[in-house]
């Protein structure tokens, strides 16, 4: 037998996953090296497709030139090594994203006054801790007691609420009439 | 041929074929992404040679226009490429590529119908939405003549083969099997299987070679 034939034989057994796995690495160097080796490649992959498909659909003759142009393009803009560890930044940025937003809807929902009271209980120990106690009956307003009280207001000055405000702001519905 | 019974034994082999793809580590796909992986983009082009056709047909599944499905099945390759760090070899190669076709299939529709707020569809997106199969265009008329040209090449290289080469090319492309499975129905050694499929296929490629 021939060393083509023998090739031949081998690019069509890796068509169809029956190589050994030596055979298979093999088979593939010289496949990435062979341009006509490939183009053979694909147009056993394209029998297939067209016994397998009633109506096959064929990609145009540059499909892959062009599909290879972008993934040029993408290597230039970031390098593979970067690009695929881009997967785990995301999910890093991901997460700070969504811990930041437990945190601001906790403040959100916590009672108004509620983070006022523990300062204040805080403010209280250190003043017992000192030696010059205030009882605790006699209410003493703060700064930031004066500035909680304005913040958890519900309404706001157009008198519309505040959370209201923002749904009006993010909610558009949407219908299929909408010019 | 016999076509109800090769379709659903086609059917049938479709699902196992899917599954044995799925043996993510040595196979064919697997050892090709490795290479990729390593930077070397030629992996990458076999695998877009191997899937090129079975991408555009499941993205004419949602886009009918063959200019846009074209685009589309190219962006398709050009996502995963990107994405390869995401895919772990947990199911096939070709599985993943195909949740992206349709991902990507379907933003395509989303974007399509926020560019017309006057809910006004392309003809072809609508038949694909309004489920008018029938009606609906599989390339531009030059695609289809070359495609149904290049079937009525490949069926007629098939039946000028020599009876032994043409039963194990049906066997292994229509029916499925394994080179095993066809040693055991035709009664021969694997490595005669082997030969035969491989000289089959170099008949049937000597006959299409000249229309593409």
């Amino acid at each position: 037998m021939s060393q083509l034939n023998r090739c031949d034989e081998r690019i069509s057994a890796l068509v169809d996953e029956e190589t050994h796995p030596g055979e298979t690495r093999r088979m593939i160097d010289a496949l990435l090296e062979e341009d006509e080796l490939r183009e053979r490649w694909e147009r056993y992959h394209l029998i297939r497709e067209v016994l397998r498909q009633e109506k096959p659909m064929l990609a145009d003759t540059d499909f892959v030139s062009r599909v290879m142009q972008g993934v040029e393009e993408e290597s230039l803009q970031s390098p593979p090594a970067s690009r695929w560890g881009k997967p785990l930044w995301s999910l890093a940025l991901a997460a700070s994203i969504v811990g930041l937003m437990a945190l601001g809807l906790q403040a959100i929902m916590s009672p108004p006054g509620m983070a006022l009271r523990g300062k204040q209980e805080h403010a209280m120990l250190a003043v017992k801790g000192s030696g010059l106690y205030v009882d605790p009956g006699h209410h003493v307003p703060t700064q930031l007691e004066s500035y909680m009280r304005l913040h958890a207001n519900p309404l706001s000055n157009d008198g519309l609420p505040k959370s209201g405000r923002l749904l009006a702001y993010v909610y558009h519905p949407v219908t299929d009439n909408a010019p | 041929m016999k076509c109800p019974t090769i379709c659903l034994h086609y059917l049938g082999n479709m699902v196992s074929g899917m599954e044995r793809s799925d043996d993510y580590s040595g196979s064919t796909d697997g050892e090709l992404l490795r290479r990729v992986r390593a930077g070397d983009k030629r992996g990458f082009d076999a695998l877009v040679r191997k899937y090129q056709h079975r991408i555009l047909h499941v993205i004419n599944q949602y886009v009918s226009n063959p200019a846009s499905a074209q685009d589309v099945a190219q962006d398709v390759f050009i996502r995963a490429y990107r994405g390869l760090g995401s895919f772990r070899g947990e199911s096939g190669f070709y599985t993943w590529l195909y949740r992206i076709a349709v991902n990507t299939a379907k933003n395509h529709l989303v974007s399509e119908a926020r560019k017309n707020p006057h809910g006004m569809l392309d003809v072809e997106d609508a038949e694909t939405i309004y489920g008018e199969s029938d009606l609906k265009d599989y390339g531009t008329p030059e695609r289809i003549l070359l495609s149904e040209e290049l079937r009525k090449q490949v069926l007629r290289a098939i039946d000028a083969l020599p009876e032994e080469l043409k039963e194990s090319i049906v066997l292994r492309e229509i029916e499925g099997m394994s080179y095993e499975e066809i040693a055991v129905v035709m009664g021969c050694p694997v490595g005669t299987v082997r030969s035969r499929i491989s000289r089959a296929r170099e008949a049937i490629d000597r006959r299409i070679r000249v229309l593409l």
